[in-house]
């Protein structure tokens, strides 16, 4: 009788234990995330368009796109506005003036004329003198993919000059709702950003562009990608473009457009496109080359195109490369060689010269005269670099700490000769 | 983490301290363990060897271990454990210690644009078992117990930017798993 009393308190026992223990059974999931969210600063149209002029230089804080043209350097100030750069002696560039264009993320230049995006709208300045440049046309809601996050609409009756950074820290109990939960987006510009080159212009001189351009000029037609439109403006009267025609691509993830002769070159988050601009109005899709989901800058010469693959930002993907493909058919380029990269960005040719940015591993400067046999000619490490516009012996670099230029007039001796540097003020 | 180790170390040795003052004769034993986890809506594997000093009815020594529950650790533990009953084959057992995060890549972008840092937290263990002789030299042992680990991730996620280096938000997960622990292994 004890034993079958004990045995009963150890059953017991034992019972209590495991109901006990079973309530303590639980996945405690907490995140605590510090996020900045943007309040938008507005000024009326009126107000805005009254400052699109050229103003006293600014601090080059956030670099963004970059157009050569003449003595001049016109650097994109993300969102803000362009950097006007008197680069008569490149070992020397004077940052001269600042263009206030709120929501400016991409521009072209021909001649004496700038286009620049205004969030939604183009403008069109006349930059015969870069020191007094005047605004020539708006043209209004022809870039209506240009939106905001999270809900957050402009308000159409005024436009956003700048943002004020509020940094909030909150902490939430996910129990168990699994695993890890994105922060919610910041109010931000969501529009891809990402204009030009060797293409066939007459008369005046088009401002060459870097690999991650958006908008390009070739003769009288001024190009545009956005998400997933080309968009076509007459030029043909330089001060008074003319919203000709949009194209669907087909295709979302639209980043870079670069034209070559009668081509224009659309580099995609999937693939690269080439377009036939025989008749400049109505591009046509003359052939296409897929690849995995990344970021694709491209640029090409008379054989091949080069198109840099890379992971990172809003890209996905995991390839970091270069593609190097073979056009003797625009309607079927194929793939002649992959090169193994860190995170290839812009990239530009000169000659037998390839300049590629490889993010955080730097310039480096190849010799393609063997396509199938690249020859690294010079690395400069140490700087964090996004474009490169390789003109006239002189190799234009965004990088994350400013505007380098390098000189390559002779390919045994690159060397840096300039650098503008950011602002302390960004972070 | 030195202070961790500090904090185990001191443990142990208050722990072998206390068997060695009461003067009696000690000897060794090595428990192996395997053992299903399961959470509020996981259930994983464990693995565990402790290895410790065995002196009258109580045990004291360091474990070790691998923890698949969600996200793999490693356990590194004190543990204690007192024998009664009869034939002194039931004993409650405990574990104190920490665990170290195995997966673990700062600084290095995973599938997308994700970072992640794992640090480490807690662990807990105790529970109540049996034990049964196989033969002289070795022994069944059961046990069931409640777990508790804790660990960190600070995750970063790059928010998607025109150009230049794209600013990263930071999110610290705090991970809290009570666990049910059957345990089942031999004696050495």
């Amino acid at each position: 009788m004890k034993k079958f009393i004990n045995n009963f308190i150890a059953i017991i026992s034992f019972l209590t234990f495991i109901f006990c223990i079973s309530g303590c059974v639980k996945d405690n999931i907490t995140r605590t995330y510090t996020y900045s969210y943007y309040l938008p600063v507005y000024k009326t149209t009126a107000e805005v368009r009254a400052n699109i002029k050229s103003n006293s230089p600014q601090q080059v804080v956030s670099p963004g796109k970059i157009v050569l043209l003449g003595n001049y350097i016109f650097l994109n100030e993300v969102d803000k506005g362009i950097h006007v750069i008197d680069n008569s002696n490149p070992a020397l560039p004077h940052n001269v003036a600042f263009i206030d264009i709120p929501g400016n993320l991409d521009l072209a230049l021909k001649g004496n004329t700038l286009y620049a995006d205004l969030y939604t709208d183009l403008v069109t300045l006349d930059v015969s003198n870069p020191l007094s440049a005047v605004v020539k046309k708006y043209n209004e809601g022809v870039f209506p993919f240009r939106y905001y996050g999270n809900g957050f609409y402009n308000d159409s009756t005024k436009i956003i000059t700048d943002w004020v950074e509020k940094d909030t820290t909150i902490t939430e109990n996910l129990n168990d709702g699994g695993g890890n939960i994105f922060p919610p987006t910041v109010y931000m510009d969501m529009a891809a950003n990402y204009s030009s080159s060797g293409s066939k212009n007459s008369g005046s001189p088009v401002g060459k562009g870097g690999s991650m351009a958006r908008f390009t000029i070739v003769d009288k037609r001024l190009y545009t990608v956005s998400n997933s439109d080309l968009n076509v403006f007459n030029i043909s009267i330089a001060n008074d473009p003319v919203y000709s025609k949009k194209i669907n691509l087909g295709s979302w993830n639209i980043e870079t457009i670069f034209p070559f002769k009668d081509k224009l070159f659309v580099g995609s988050q999937n693939g690269m496109f080439v377009y036939n601009i025989s008749n400049a109005d109505n591009p046509s899709l003359v052939g296409q080359f897929s690849h995995v989901q990344s970021c694709d800058p491209v640029i090409a010469d008379d054989d091949y195109a080069y198109v840099t693959l890379r992971t990172g930002s809003a890209c996905f993907g995991n390839t970091n490369e270069l593609d190097v493909l073979q056009l003797n058919s625009f309607t079927n380029p194929t793939l002649v060689k992959t090169y193994p990269f860190t995170n290839p960005h812009g990239l530009s040719k000169d000659g037998n010269l390839l300049f590629i940015c490889d993010g955080s591993d730097g310039l480096k400067i190849y010799n393609a005269n063997h396509i199938s046999d690249l020859q690294l000619v010079k690395q400069f490490s140490n700087i964090e670099t996004y474009d490169v516009i390789a003109y006239n012996h002189i190799a234009l670099v965004v990088a994350k700490d400013g505007l380098y230029q390098y000189d390559y007039s002779d390919p045994n001796n690159i060397h840096l000769i300039s650098k503008i540097g950011l602002s302390k003020s960004k972070s | 983490m030195r202070k961790k180790l500090s904090f185990l170390l001191l443990i142990s040795f208050v722990m072998a301290s206390a068997l060695s003052a009461q003067k009696k004769k000690v000897r060794f034993q090595s428990i192996n363990q395997i053992a299903m986890v399961g959470g509020e809506n996981h259930v994983n594997t464990a693995f565990q060897t402790i290895n410790e000093v065995k002196f009258s009815d109580w045990f004291a020594g360091i474990g070790i271990g691998i923890d698949n529950y969600r996200y793999k650790t490693l356990p590194l533990f004190a543990d204690a454990r007192w024998q009664f009953g009869e034939d002194k084959k039931a004993f409650l057992y405990g574990d104190l210690g920490y665990n170290f995060p195995l997966k673990n890549k700062p600084g290095k972008e995973v599938y997308y644009y994700n970072t992640y840092d794992f640090s480490g937290g807690i662990y807990t263990d105790f529970g109540i078992g049996f034990q049964t002789c196989l033969n002289k030299y070795s022994s069944l042992i059961f046990a069931l117990g409640h777990s508790y680990k804790k660990l960190q991730n600070k995750i970063g996620i790059k928010t998607p930017c025109p150009v230049g280096t794209c600013p990263v938000d930071y999110s610290r997960y705090d991970y809290k798993f009570g666990r049910m622990i059957l345990k089942a292994g031999l004696i050495f």
